[in-house]
């Protein structure tokens, strides 16, 4: 093979395509659109305290008001000497969000209170509005029985658990439940390049078909060089994209944190005294978590590629074979067969990484690319895991690689009839 | 040994013999025709020199050597089915496919601006092709032919499809090509172009040779056999000729060929019982009679051989 022939196609695929609209749009717009997405989950988490929404009390038992107001005092507001009219039409004209009637039968938990809101209500006002009356009327109860401090000690305390992950190092704070999702969206990624690329590959041996150029390039690069620099062009191009999606993943990942605490502690500052203790609840060092292992995205970019290789030549092959993207059809499912069973085992990688089916899915060299990385970033794989399943992987690419390129190698010269999978078979055979 | 030889070639594909034991010699500085009908094998022929193919028995050398990624250099081939990349520039476009042939950038920039010089083209270097019309494309397929400075030619069917224009400019550029000491090599069936054009042909038929040779030696070898007739009156005398083919034939004109050696005298004689002549030649048969004769049914020169 002659390198600086490949490596001319190569780069001829490359930056015909790096330069097009739709490949600069879509590798910048999506992280855009990621930053978009973080920073209104940012800023939605930090600004819940700022909207104060008013409630009514309504206190028939006079003795659980004061604890509602200690608890909120932006929320809730003393009506019991407001007739309830003309509350009721304060909550229509929006100047009240709610109100509520506290009975003595609520107390007793014979009666279920009721909250009354107008507008749009919202989940976290009722859920919020619901604990806050749960704790006051169950306090409230408890004073009553005269039960002991301890009992209600018992009461005041949640029961929440921490959790640590073993490893040879010693204890280690780990998300196993982000690890796994980050882990099934890397595989997503790579179930998108592949297939994604792979037709972008395809269609673009196809139009040197239709365009009848192929046979000048046959008069001066041998089909096996074609192929390879072709392959490799669109492989770089999936690489430039991805780059740019995880450096600017990383960058953001890194940045999030430390932007949102600046951002926190500007919001804190303006704030009213009353509402920072809302607005604590959000944590901006929490954002640390989604910093991953640099680690696993060097697996992404081993997995990607070999994956990539390993269905590349195949759609390479079909498009040689065909004369129009219209008659792929028939030859796509083979391929769409096992690459699909990739994505949906995926799930199951993603619920139970270490089950066998997701052991199996991860060693399959068909779908390895995908199920792999989801497990690497899931569980600790052993090395020995990875290694075989690399070599699977190498060992497929190398074998599949053999016979697409005899298929590319007949099929780019041929026209006319769309040849069968017998023929495509006396193809393999007689080149 | 000629520029290019090929010894006892043939290529098949499963069952169908698409070229079976050719032998042919192109000499240096030549320019040799490759004719034949449809399916005759030539396009395969002219892929295996050009190294697309490679031929299950048989040897193709190029100035000496084995057809090979290295003799792709020497040659500039347009096949029959031309096309260029759409989406790419001219000039772009132009570049990689000259590098391609191994010309280094320099060099290639160089002579791809001259040709585009030459043939009015500098301005569409910025162009897609896409934005070019038929005509202009067809000069830049020619351009991308040519610019890595080959010493080989080999155009197949370049005529098909060319403008008037194009096609003056392109047998220019041939003979032009070959007062360089360059060897041109084309296919076609177009007989008028041959004639006009070539030193040497190449007969094929049903993937064989059946007939090759200097052009003019190959028409000499079949003789005066022909008359040129042209006249005026009724011409339905013509249809009661035996032993004769009549080729050409308008109101006023005919071109006989005369088979089994028949006597032209009485031609002429019962000709001039029908019609009023003003000319009476006897010529060599044209290119078009030799190429039906011999691939015809009737092997005309097998039998006057024997």
């Amino acid at each position: 093979m002659d390198f600086s022939k490949v490596f001319l196609v190569l780069k001829r695929e490359y930056l015909t395509r790096v330069r097009t609209k739709s490949f600069i749009l879509s590798t910048l717009l999506t992280p855009l659109a990621f930053i978009v997405f973080m920073g209104i989950m940012i800023y939605v988490s930090i600004s819940e305290g700022e909207v104060t929404r008013t409630v009514a009390v309504i206190d028939q038992t006079e003795a659980v008001y004061n604890e509602l107001e200690e608890l909120d005092p932006a929320r809730y507001f003393d009506a019991s000497a407001i007739p309830l009219d003309s509350i009721r039409a304060q909550v229509l004209d929006g100047d009240v969000d709610g109100y509520i009637i506290l009975t003595e039968e609520n107390i007793n938990y014979t009666e279920r209170p009721t909250l009354v809101y107008g507008g749009a209500g919202g989940i976290s006002f009722i859920e919020s509005v619901e604990s806050d009356v749960r704790r006051v009327l169950r306090e409230e109860r408890l004073a009553r029985s005269n039960v002991s401090e301890e009992v209600r000690e018992i009461f005041e305390a949640r029961y929440n658990i921490d959790s640590l992950k073993l490893t040879e190092q010693g204890e280690e704070e780990d998300n196993a439940v982000l690890g796994a999702v980050f882990g099934f969206i890397l595989g997503l990624l790579i179930f998108i390049g592949v297939f994604g690329y792979g037709a972008v590959l395809m269609r673009s041996v196809i139009e040197e078909k239709t365009n009848r150029i192929v046979e000048v390039i046959a008069s001066s690069v041998k089909p096996i060089e074609l192929m390879t620099g072709k392959l490799l062009g669109i492989c770089v191009l999936a690489l430039t994209q991805f780059g740019i999606w995880i450096a600017s993943y990383i960058g953001l990942s890194m940045a999030a944190a430390p932007v949102a605490t600046m951002f926190v502690d500007a919001q804190v500052s303006n704030l009213p005294p009353e509402a920072v203790e809302a607005s604590a609840s959000f944590d901006p060092s929490k954002l640390e978590m989604f910093i991953f292992d640099p680690s696993i995205f060097a697996y992404f970019f081993v997995f990607f590629i070999i994956g990539f290789l390993i269905y590349a030549g195949i759609f390479a092959a079909i498009g040689a074979a065909v004369d129009s993207e219209q008659d792929t059809q028939q030859f796509m499912m083979p391929v769409m067969i096992p690459i699909f069973i990739a994505y949906f085992l995926n799930l199951k990688v993603m619920e139970d990484p270490d089950s066998t089916i997701a052991v199996v899915a991860s060693l399959f060299p068909l779908t390895a690319p995908i199920n792999m990385i989801s497990r690497i970033a899931a569980t600790e794989v052993p090395a020995i895991q990875i290694i075989a399943s690399l070599l699977l992987m190498i060992v497929t690419f190398v074998g599949l690689m053999w016979v697409a390129a005899k298929i590319y190698r007949v099929g780019i010269l041929m026209y006319g009839k769309k040849p069968s999978y017998k023929e495509l078979a006396k193809w393999i055979r007689q080149s | 040994m000629g520029i290019i030889h090929l010894d006892e070639v043939s290529k098949a594909f499963g069952k169908n013999k698409a070229v079976s034991d050719v032998s042919f010699t192109i000499e240096k500085g030549r320019i040799f025709g490759l004719l034949g009908p449809n399916g005759a094998g030539k396009t395969t022929t002219i892929r295996m020199i050009n190294n697309i193919l490679a031929p299950d028995t048989g040897t193709i050398t190029i100035n000496g050597q084995i057809a090979s990624p290295l003799t792709q250099k020497m040659i500039g081939y347009m096949p029959e089915e031309r096309g260029l990349y759409k989406k790419m520039k001219v000039g772009e476009q132009l570049l990689y496919l000259t590098q391609l042939k191994g010309m280094d950038i320099k060099a290639a920039k160089k002579s791809i601006n001259f040709w585009l010089d030459r043939f009015g083209a500098s301005d569409w270097k910025k162009k897609e092709v896409s934005e070019l019309s038929k005509g202009m494309s067809q000069k830049i397929q020619f351009i991308a032919t040519i610019a890595h400075d080959p010493d080989i030619y080999i155009f197949d069917e370049p005529f098909s499809g060319l403008d008037p224009i194009n096609s003056e400019t392109l047998k220019e550029v041939i003979i032009d090509l070959r007062s360089q000491g360059k060897t041109i090599l084309f296919s076609t069936h177009r007989m008028e172009q041959v004639e006009q054009m070539c030193d040497d042909i190449c007969l094929f038929n049903n993937g064989k040779t059946v007939l090759q040779g200097d052009l003019r030696e190959v028409k000499a070898s079949f003789g005066k056999n022909t008359i040129n007739l042209e006249f005026e009156g009724d011409g339905s005398f013509l249809d009661k000729l035996e032993g004769v083919r009549i080729n050409n034939r308008s109101t006023n004109f005919a071109e006989i060929r005369v088979l089994n050696g028949q006597n032209m005298q009485e031609i002429l004689h019962l000709a001039i019982d029908h019609a009023e002549i003003h000319k009476f030649e006897r010529v060599q048969p044209s290119l078009n009679e030799i190429f039906i004769s011999t691939v015809g049914e009737d092997n005309l020169k097998n039998e006057e051989v024997a």
